[in-house]
């Protein structure tokens, strides 16, 4: 598998805002940062101060929450103009968004929600990966989500829907594993599987997370810790794909970032265990 | 649209909306359920989480109103204004913009002036916080001045800068709410207040009757021999323009000032 032309910046965390302080005094072991496009799509003040300070020390990717771009309403250009303008001022490594659609008619539910795995949508996305990456002059990440619902005409499952998009818009791919873990455990896939099914040239940037099990589904919450099974799948991800950028999302009950930068060493760990075990090809 | 126009996706999206918007859908049929949960479990994560999400990026939006009026009742004004006021603005950071209009028109809550003055300071704060940088005008600045050039003086505020009348002492709620102290009485107390940010933090300024005239018309750019003008209104003659110079110096000082221009 080749994967000399993947950069790879190690072990990161998302940048929030509770962690500013802690992040300049304590100058722990994280070695690139994740910021979330939308926090600094204002005009002044505190985020921007923070966001320039921070992109001075680490390496850093923006990461957006709202681009929808599976949406059906026209790709919102004043939102492209402001994302161009971010990007111009942070010069990020890479820039990410969601596999999904987040409004519709105008009106924006700010939230991930999931498509349909079919063809009409994998067109319907391509055409417009396509536009949004000659509009930001660079490839963008596409990343999974965790998904509470299938619909009843999906025809394929998520990793062939996601790999056709990725292929026909030539994007590349943010692996969200704890989202397969959480669909697979919600939709009652094997999340071997998915790792399988997608291209190691693709892949760019791993999430990874905490949930909250209910039993009868999982909630992807990003409040926990990682779970067992999530880092377990990780493991595996680590020996299929080779040296893939990873960093934690905590976005609730946010713990002091001692403990964040301590399950990032396990993070660190359990990946040189996997590449020990099972050498990835050169 | 035109009728018929309608993809099979974008018809998945309108009925998926609807179910979230709480109006008549048939998402039940179009999603599985599995061995572990039906599909009205399932899809209810998403119903619950919509509301939720939007609530608590208001409750971070409005701490002074919220505090005020307590988390219950605090909900129940968040929820009437998702309901009445979808968000129209990719990026959540605005889906409380207009809350503030919301609770002047909206029963019950338009009936009480604390409710109408929290939302709109809480709203002006955050917009200071987040709003564009600018130069300073410094005393130097003003002492390269000469002295034919000061009637002619005109100024801009910094782009920060919030104008408000209120008619309570909500800046003494809002302060103490955010403090986490105890919070005074509500007072009828009419109010002019200025919010900005100086460096990175957030200040609320009470303008005097006659600072709030001078303020009013060096921020809509009149010239420094009008506002001393207006202020002899307030002052003797000989001191209007004493004032003027003083309220200039302490606007300076706070970093409310950012152009300075002479005529001509
Ligand atoms: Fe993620």
């Amino acid at each position: 598998m080749k994967t000399e032309h993947r950069p790879y910046l190690g072990f990161g965390l998302g940048l929030r805002t509770e962690h500013y302080e802690a992040l300049l005094e304590e100058r722990p072991k994280v070695d690139w940062l994740e910021a979330i496009s939308e926090n600094y799509m204002v005009e002044g003040g505190k985020p921007l101060h923070y966001l320039d300070r921070f992109r001075r020390d680490y390496p850093m990717v923006l990461h957006g929450v709202s681009l929808s771009i599976g949406g059906s309403d026209p790709l919102d250009a004043e939102y492209l103009d402001r994302l161009a303008a971010l990007i111009d001022r942070v010069e990020p490594l890479w820039v990410s968004d969601h596999l999904c659609w987040t409004g519709h008619r105008g009106v924006n539910m700010h939230d991930l929600l999931p498509l349909p795995q079919t063809e009409e949508a994998i067109a319907h996305v391509v055409e417009r990966v396509r536009r949004v990456q000659d509009r930001l002059k660079r490839q963008i990440l596409l990343e999974n989500v965790s998904s509470y619902v299938s619909y009843r005409h999906s025809a394929m499952p998520e990793w062939e829907f996601l790999s056709a998009i990725a292929d026909r818009a030539d994007c590349l791919i943010l692996l969200d594993v704890n989202n397969i873990f959480v669909s697979a455990y919600n939709h009652e896939f094997d999340p071997r599987r998915y790792l399988d099914g997608v291209d190691p040239r693709r892949v760019r940037q791993f999430h990874l997370a905490g949930h909250q099990n209910n039993g009868s589904h999982i909630v992807d919450t990003h409040d926990h810790p990682i779970v067992d099974g999530v880092w377990q799948l990780f493991a595996q991800a680590w020996r299929r794909f080779g040296p893939v950028s990873t960093m934690i999302e905590r976005d609730a009950d946010i713990p002091p970032l001692a403990e964040l930068v301590a399950e990032l060493e396990q993070a660190r760990a359990i990946a040189a265990d996997a590449e020990a075990a099972a050498p990835v090809a050169p | 649209m035109t009728a018929g126009a309608e993809t099979a996706l974008a018809g998945l999206q309108r009925d998926f909306q609807d179910y979230l918007l709480g109006r008549p859908h048939e998402m039940l049929a179009r999603v599985r359920s599995t061995a572990k949960a039906d599909a009205a479990t399932l899809l209810d994560v998403y119903g619950a989480a919509y509301v939720l999400r939007l609530v608590e990026v208001l409750e971070n939006d409005f701490p002074g109103l919220r505090a005020w009026i307590g988390p219950e009742r605090f909900d129940a004004l968040a929820r009437a204004y998702i309901a009445a006021h979808p968000s129209d603005h990719a990026n959540a950071r605005w889906f409380g913009r207009h809350l503030p209009g919301f609770v002047r028109q909206a029963a019950p809550w338009s009936g009480e002036c604390a409710i109408r003055d929290l939302a709109a300071l809480d709203w002006a704060v955050g917009e200071a916080f987040d709003a564009a940088e600018s130069d300073l005008v410094t005393f130097a600045d003003m002492a390269g001045q000469p002295p034919e050039a000061w009637p002619g003086l005109r100024f801009a505020v910094v782009p920060s800068v919030r104008r408000l009348d209120l008619k309570t002492n909500a800046d003494a709620i809002r302060r103490a709410a955010t403090a986490g102290e105890a919070l005074p009485e509500i007072e009828p107390a009419p109010r002019a207040l200025a919010v900005w940010r100086r460096g990175l933090e957030t200040e609320i300024l009470d303008l005097e009757p006659d600072a709030l005239v001078a303020f009013d018309a060096l921020a809509a750019g009149e010239p420094f021999a009008r506002i001393c003008e207006r202020l002899g209104d307030f002052h003797p003659e000989e001191m209007a323009a004493v004032r003027a110079a003083g309220l200039l110096r302490a606007w300076i000082e706070l970093d409310l000032i950012a152009v300075v221009t002479a005529e001509g």
